[in-house]
């Protein structure tokens, strides 16, 4: 079973190579970075903390609606764990598909679904040490 | 009574709050809710981030009259942050 949530730093060019796909002409990959700037000033890192049986499971769930909902070729999601820099990947969503739109809207509907469904929390690090969990909303 | 036991995990403010990541108890309790008041009792803690919880019975989100059962995985979810 592919490992959705990672512990090591998220490999883009391994993610590319893994939703290559001849039959696709259009491949989408989005990824997000840890921001230097949080809602109290800077941030040098964030820690996430991970439920990871179940976001393994629930990111299993968002392919399947993608799939079933657009015509895409492969799909790839991937999410970090741990204590990431400023700069570092913490999510990465590709999708191939025979044209863009599906490719786009497939990649959106999976981000979107990512963040608001899986149980996954962070926290900044600052000069200071630990701050406070950033503020989420209720898993859906 | 005890009538098996279960299987609960914390993550983030209720993971501060309680102060480990995971723990077994001995069920007395027959649903979700009657756990959550025994789990309270225990970790006092607990009460001040209980209103903002969602719970997961195996890895699948319950509302508080859920039944648990002997080797159930109960997880207390704070509201979420990924991306």
């Amino acid at each position: 079973m592919k490992k959705m949530i990672s512990k090591k730093p998220l490999d883009l060019s391994h993610t590319i190579s893994h939703v290559r796909d001849n039959a696709a002409g259009g491949t989408v990959v989005f990824f997000g970075t840890v921001r230097n700037k949080g809602k109290k000033g800077r941030v040098s890192a964030l820690e996430y903390q991970v439920y990871r049986a179940m976001a393994e499971r629930r990111m299993r769930e968002i392919e399947r609606v993608v799939r079933e909902r657009w015509r895409v070729r492969k799909v790839e999601m991937a999410h970090r764990e741990g204590i990431l820099s400023v700069g570092e990947v913490s999510v990465v969503v590709a999708v191939s598909a025979e044209h863009r739109a599906e490719a786009f809207e497939a990649s959106r509907f999976a981000i979107e679904a990512i963040k608001r469904s899986l149980p996954l929390w962070k926290r900044e690090v600052g000069s200071k040490g630990r701050g406070r969990w950033v503020e989420g909303s209720p898993i859906e | 009574m005890v009538a098996g036991r279960i299987r609960v995990l914390y993550f983030a403010q209720a993971r501060d709050e309680v102060g480990r990541g995971t723990e077994t108890i001995g069920l007395s309790a027959s649903t979700v809710d009657g756990l959550m008041d025994e789990l309270v009792l225990v970790h006092p803690g607990l009460k001040k981030v209980r209103g903002t919880l969602r719970l997961a019975l195996n890895q699948e989100l319950v509302n508080g009259d859920a039944p648990v059962n002997d080797g159930d995985e109960l997880a207390l979810l704070p509201p979420v942050a990924g991306g």
